[in-house]
Formats: C-alpha cells, structure tokens, sequence
C-alpha cells in the first residue's frame, strides 16, 4: 500500500533509518566544509577588496584635495565672474574624473565636509557652490526622501553640514521620525539652519528627547554665540515632559536665572524625572528658598524622591538646610539618616565628629608599610 | 544491543543537530545586529560626552589583590580615560603584598574618615583613602578584610558615589572612550538599562606603554591565541545575538556598568558563588521580571576592554573550571527560571540554552565518547556514523571559528597584519584537536569540583601586560573613534 506522503515525512523526521542519519550528516560535513572554504576565501577576499579601496580613496582623496585647495584659494580674492569660470572648471574636472562611481562620489563628498569643517566666510561659500553645483545635495535630498533609515541620518548630517538652508522643509519632514537616530540628525539640523528659531522644533516635538539626545543638542547649543541661545521658558510649560527636562537643564547650563520661579513650580510636576532636574537645578544655583520648599515637600515624596531631596540639601549649604538635615540624622528621619550624614558631609561637615557612631563598624586597622 | 545502538546514535545525532542549529542561528542573528550597530554608531561623536555636563556620573570599581607589580601602572591608566563625570574605587581586598603601600606612596594617599552607607553586606572595611594631590581627585581607595572578588564589588558599590557602577578588572586595558560608549546605552534606552556589558579582548603580545594600548597582534603563544578565537565567538557572534534577543545572562566581570539603585535592591554581588559576574546579571535580570518592572540589558560589541589571557594549560585549566563552576552554581541558584514562562525570554530559552548547551554539553560530549568506546570493544559501534559524525563536528567548528573570524575582519579588524589573519585561520583547525579535548577535560573537572563543594577561584598567576614583550610586526590600533567624515568613507 503507498503511503501517504505526510507519513514518509514523519516518518523520516522521527524514525529516520541509520543510512538517512548517515546520509544527512555526510552533507552536512559537505556543507559546513564548502562554507569553511567559502567564508575563509570572502574573509581573505574582504581583506584585499578593502586595502584596494582604501588605496584608491588615497589616491582619490589626494587629488581631489589638490583641486579643491587650487578652487578654494583662487575663490577667496575672486570676482563673480571668476568663481562662476573656476567653479565650472573644477565642477567639471571633477565631474568627469570622480562622477561616475559611486564610491568616488562617496570620497569625494568626504573630502568636502571635512574641508568644510575648517573654512569659513567667502571659501566655505565658494565651497558650497561646489557642493551644490556637483548635485550632492539633490542626492541628499532624494536620500532623504527614499532611503533607509541610516541612510537619511546620513543625508541630513551631509545637509546639515553643508548649510544648505532650502533642505530644511524636507528635513522637518522627520523631526518625529520613528528612528532615534534620525530624530537626532533632524533636529540638530534644525538647530543649524533654523538662524531665527533654533529650537524651535522643540514645540513640535511629539517623541522623547532621551539623555543622549539631550547631551548632543547642548553640544551644539553651546556652539551658538550667547545672544542666540533663546529663553527656555515657553518649553517649560511643555506636554512632552522630556521637553520639559530639557528645559530645565538648559535653564541651569546658559545661567537664565530670570526663569527660576517657573523651575521652582516645576517641583510639583506629576512626572519624577522632571521634579528631579528641578532639585539639581537648586542645587547647582544654591537656591536658598529650596531647604524650605524641601521641608515642606519630604514628607510626602517617594522614597526616591527623598533621596534627591536630601542630596540636594547637602548642596545647598545653608543654615536652614543644615538644619534640616541635622534633625534628619537626629530622629532617623524617614529612615535617611546615613543619606542624610552623607549629603552633609559632602558640604565639608564634620559628620563622625559630632555622630561617632556613624562610623563604619571597627576595623582591625593595620598601618600599611611604606612602598620601598 | 542493536537497538541500544540505533537510539545512542540517533540520540547524538539530534543532540549536535540541536547545538548546531543553535549556533547557526546566533551566528545570523548576531551578524543582523552588527549591521544595525554599525549603521547605528556611524555618526555617534563619543567626544561630545566627555566634557559635557550632562554625562551621568559613573564609578569605576576595581577589586585588587596581590596586585602590587602593576598597581600604580593600573591606576594611572583608569585614570586618564577620556570622560569628566568619573570616581575610580581601588578596593584592596586583603593584599598580603605591598600592593595598598603602593598605591599610598604613588598617590600621595591619606585616610580619609568618612561615613559609608553600607547597605551590602561586606567583610569589614579597614580604612578609605584619598589622595592630597588634586591631581588624583577622582581616586579613592578601599581598604578591607579579604572577602573575595564579589565581596571587593560589593563595598565598592557601597562606597561609590555615581550612579552607574563599572565592574572591571584592575589589570585590564581599558579604550580610552570605554566609559562614553558604556554609558551611551544608559542614555538613550526607552526602557530602563540595567546593565551594559562590553567586549573582552586578549592583549598577551600587543604593545603597552604607560598602561594604554600602542599597538595590537594575535598572540604568539598558543594558548591566548586560541582565546582569541574563542573570544571572538563568545562576544562577536554569542553575546551579540543573545543582546538583540535581550536574553543576554553573562556580563564579563572584566567590564560591565550597571544601574546601581537597582544592584543594592537585587542584593549587589553573591560572594558564594564563583560565577559572580553571571550570577549578579541573572539576579537583576530575575529582581525586574518578579516585580514586572520594564528592563533592558544592552551590550557594545567595540574591542572596549584589554585583558591578560591565561598563558599556559594549569593556569587556563582553573580558570575554565571556575567558569564551570560559576556557571552551574548561578544556574541552580536561579533553577525556578528553568522553562518558566514568568521570566519571559530568559526562562524560555536563555536558562535553557545555558542548561542545555553550556552546562549539559560536555557531559554529552564525553558520555558520548565512552558510549563509542563501549560498543566499539563490544563491536557494536556504527564506525561509518562515527567517521561523519567526527567530521561533521569538526567542520562545524571549523566554520564556526572562520565566521567569528569574518566577523572580526569587516566590523572592527583589531588584528590589521595578514600575518595575524592567517594565524588565526590555521588557530582554526587546530583548536578542535589540540584544545577541545582539554576544555572538556577541565570542563569535567569544574562538575566534579562543584559535586565536592569546592569554591575556591584557585591561584591564578599573571605575568602583567606591561611585561609584554614588544612585538616585532604589530599593526597600530585602528582607529576606534573615527570621525563621521572618516566613518563615512570606510563604509
């Protein structure tokens, strides 16, 4: 009777016989040996394809530099008329030579940005007319438009550092992408060609500004001359909470001490975070108002809250923060008192002058011998 | 009989099909990851952290014992990492060397009293010193009674400042951005990380000058070359795989930075296990799930972490029977998580994988072996199977090794001489002959150790990498942190 094709494959799958075993592990060694010798000739063949690559990125690199350093040099003390025959010239130079694959393309766009990074005023102009005049920024543009994720990063990091301020529309377009890192990319950019309103995507932004995000926002805030740092306080009131961290933080870097009052309301805020970046803004300002509003908001803070709270106190250096946490080790308040004893002796209090028996539990103090 | 054997060689033949798979399956999926790192890490400028105001504050923890010929070298080279925002804890765990002498002669060290808030239990604290020279600011040594490596950890959590806690070893090279890059997944997780864990890398025959890394080159002893081989799986394709999975249970003692507010609260390091490392992971891991808290674990696949490898078999054989040891403890520890469905992923298969192909393994492996024996001198055995199944294993493991080694090659090439790669390549073949059979001599070793309650890490000598003999054709370190502009074109 034939069987039914399921039962073979059953059969075969739980019961196979000793010449299947033996058949399906002699291919498997055929196969694991065809892949030994397959990835050991792609390993050795990557190493080659790579030092091929990079040699010819020298190469590329060198000439290219010589051409953009003859273009840069020539367009400094040159008139209209000059630049628009010397960019055709070196545009077309390069359009002829480097054009046509894409890894040229590739070192030649990196041999830009990196120049760009050290020129400034008419060269880093003329620079851009380059850029511009080689359709690396329409690439970028339709890059932003249609690649994958790494790849728009990629594009609107080469916008951005190219200050092509026309991108910014299409750039936006991204502010709440679903990838972090193209967030990022998109909202540093608007920071750099957004002149007027630098942060100004702060009141559109719908995702969180993570810590890191925030660390790289700052970076590129603090490059900005002061007088175009704006006021933090319209994101104080802001409903992403990140946003309001942000803010916050910001408040405490440039010095707006103006806007204390509203990061002291801030204290009240549902989320812990945010109450957290109020309590090391107290800190850092040496707010003296804060040992009050502490003793008045400790007994109905978290646990964890506490715990800032009190470090915060140390801090603070203040008579009434002394106090405060005097009586905090005193009675063992809320259980804090060793945080308490170390938020103070941060401040320089002698802390086991006056409580001994904080001390941690006698040692077998041995005096160690001098190195020799 | 016949039966017997037909169900022995069935048995075997599904058991190495299973590892196999396994392993194919973490090969692939730890390439998708690396892809994703690398695409991810292309524009990351790790310098905007390094004096920034905004970088979380981090403790560096190094226990020390008996460390005194390359203390100070140690010390210096912690403290000139690239980053504002960080304390350095020597913990001198009992030295009966002159390693705590040293440490005060060279850093100008003086007993400091302070109040400690000692929430993990811990062997009794002789003293903490700081240093006079504001220079070294960021040093505070940890004097206290021998306790052990988990012990040493555990005071220096209670000690520390900071945040984030980094576990590390004292004699181990750090990359000069190691901190940046560690902290990096702290910052912008949308979960909670509890803990990152970084890569190890064998520095026996590179170059060191004044505790920082000059130059790279595969070892030139066989031992730590196999190592290489052997790291290059565990933390290229296993530990990569397992992180984008986050069913990572190992963070490698030489380097990991974790959350400490929620180390206290899963009760720090247990200085009853040998397999401290594993066991504190699991157990944070274990705290988060019970309390159906969200969690992540991440992990930075960048050579960020130079370690001395165990240069001759005794030495190595100890420390492969302590790991055994380590990881069977951790895993009886943590037996309620054996396919409990509470613990998600890591009930569901990292518990199982760990039980199954870490610890069960070699002992398939060997009772196999006898199993052959047997039935051979009964003349029994399938010597036909037996040939293939040898040589299927073989070219496995072969394969295996060739992957890490392409890994290597097209994410970070440490190793940037043909020379090293060849070696590699021939390490390759050899590993499952000459090194194998070892492994799983010591591997059976650390089961029987741990059958008779034995837990002691065992002497372990080094020889110190400052000691290294210069090498004759090393390649320089390439670049670790280019710049986007650079990044851009190696791509």
């Amino acid at each position: 009777m034939q069987q039914l094709p399921g039962l073979v494959l059953a059969e075969l799958i739980l019961m196979p016989s000793q010449q299947t075993v033996l058949t399906i592990a002699t291919w498997l060694m055929i196969i694991s040996w065809m892949l030994v010798v397959g990835i050991g000739v792609f390993t050795v063949g990557a190493r080659v394809y790579a030092h091929k690559q990079q040699r010819k990125k020298i190469a590329i690199e060198a000439v290219v530099t010589d051409w953009l350093m003859e273009y840069v040099m020539m367009a400094e003390d040159a008139t209209e008329t000059e630049l628009s025959a010397l960019l055709e010239e070196t545009s077309t130079k390069i359009k002829n030579h480097y054009m046509g694959s894409s890894f040229a393309r590739r070192v030649v766009k990196a041999v830009m940005l990196d120049m760009n990074r050290h020129v400034r005023g008419s060269v880093a102009d003329a620079l851009h007319r380059l850029y511009t005049s080689l359709l690396f920024d329409v690439l970028a543009l339709q890059t932003l438009n249609y690649g994958e994720w790494h790849e728009q990063a990629e594009a609107v990091n080469e916008l951005t550092l190219m200050q092509v301020p026309y991108s910014l529309p299409y750039i936006e377009q991204h502010r709440n992408h679903r990838n972090k890192l193209v967030r990022l990319q998109t909202q540093i950019a608007e920071m750099k060609l957004n002149e007027n309103h630098p942060l100004g995507f702060l009141s559109e932004v719908k995702t969180p500004i993570h810590a890191w995000h925030q660390a790289n926002l700052y970076a590129e805030l603090s490059k900005l001359p002061k007088e175009k740092i704006p006021s933090f306080r319209p994101w104080l009131q802001s409903r992403n909470y990140t946003v309001v961290i942000f803010a916050i933080k910001m408040v405490r870097l440039f010095n707006q001490l103006d806007l204390q009052p509203y990061v002291l309301m801030k204290s009240l805020h549902p989320h812990l975070e945010v109450r957290r970046e109020v309590w090391q803004f107290v800190s850092y300002f040496h707010i003296a108002v804060g040992a009050e509003l502490i003793e008045h908001l400790l007994p109905d803070a978290e646990p964890e809250m506490q715990l800032v709270m009190i470090e915060c106190l140390g801090n603070l250096q203040t008579m009434e923060s002394e106090q405060l946490l005097e009586q905090v080790i005193e009675t063992d308040l809320y259980g804090l008192r060793i945080e308490a004893a170390l938020a103070l002796q941060r401040s320089g209090y002698d802390v086991l002058g006056r409580w001994p028996e904080l001390a941690p539990p006698p040692p077998p103090l041995v005096t160690p011998q001098p190195a020799h | 009989m016949h039966y017997f054997v037909w169900l022995f060689d069935h048995a075997i033949f599904a058991f190495s099909l299973t590892v196999m798979a396994s392993y194919a399956f973490l090969a692939i999926y730890a390439a998708m990851e690396m892809v994703y790192y690398k695409r991810k890490t292309k524009y990351i400028d790790y310098g905007i952290l390094v004096a920034s105001p905004l970088a979380p504050g981090v403790s560096l923890i190094a226990p020390a014992y008996n460390e005194g010929l390359n203390i100070v070298d140690n010390i210096k080279s912690l403290l000139s990492l690239f980053y504002n925002n960080y304390e350095v804890i020597i913990v001198n765990d009992g030295s009966k060397d002159d390693t705590l002498a040293k440490m005060i002669a060279a850093y100008d060290l003086v007993l400091s009293q302070e109040v400690v808030n000692l929430k993990l239990q811990t062997k009794p604290l002789r003293g903490i010193y700081r240093s006079r020279n504001a220079a070294f600011r960021r040093l505070v040594v940890v004097d206290k009674v021998n306790g052990g490596k988990a012990d040493a950890l555990n005071i220096g959590v209670n000690v520390s400042s900071k945040n984030l806690v980094a576990c590390i070893d004292v004699d181990c090279i750090l990359e000069q951005y190691a901190i940046c890059k560690m902290v990096k997944p702290f910052m912008e997780s949308t979960k909670p990380v509890i803990a990152v864990g970084g890569v190890i890398r064998v520095a026996n025959s590179c170059e060191i000058e004044n505790g920082r890394l000059i130059s790279t080159q595969v070892p030139s002893q066989f031992f730590p070359r196999i190592q290489v081989l052997e790291y290059f799986r565990a933390f290229l394709m296993g530990r990569m795989a397992w992180a984008r999975m986050d069913g990572l249970l190992l963070i490698s003692g030489a380097l990991g930075l974790f959350d400490k507010q929620i180390m206290i609260a899963a009760g720090g390091y247990n200085h009853k296990t040998v397999g401290e490392d594993m066991e504190v992971v699991v157990r944070m891991r274990g705290y988060m799930l019970e309390r159906k808290l969200p969690y992540t674990v991440k992990y930075i696949p960048d050579p960020l972490c130079w370690t001395e490898a165990p240069v001759d078999a005794k030495i190595l054989g100890r420390q492969r029977n302590r790991w055994t040891r380590g990881t069977i403890e951790t895993l009886l520890l943590h037996r309620k998580m054996f396919f409990n469905p509470k613990y998600g992923i890591i009930g569901m298969v990292s518990y199982p994988y760990w039980f199954f192909f870490e610890w069960m393994a070699p002992i398939v492996e060997v009772l196999g072996m006898f199993a052959f024996l047997i039935f051979g001198v009964l003349g029994y055995a399938n010597w036909p199977f037996a040939l293939v199944m040898i040589g299927l294993i073989y070219a496995y493991a072969v394969m295996l090794s060739f992957c890490s080694i392409l890994y290597e090659e097209v994410s970070f090439r440490q190793y940037p001489a043909w020379s090293d790669l060849f070696r590699l390549m021939a390490t390759a073949f050899f590993e499952p002959i000459l090194y194998h059979p070892r492994q799983l001599i010591w591997s059976i070793r650390g089961n029987i150790d741990w059958s008779r309650g034995k837990n002691t890490w065992g002497e372990m000598v080094r020889t110190g990498l400052s000691a290294q003999p210069k090498p004759t054709a090393a390649g320089p370190i390439p670049n670790a942190n280019p710049s986007p502009a650079t990044a851009a074109t190696q791509s």
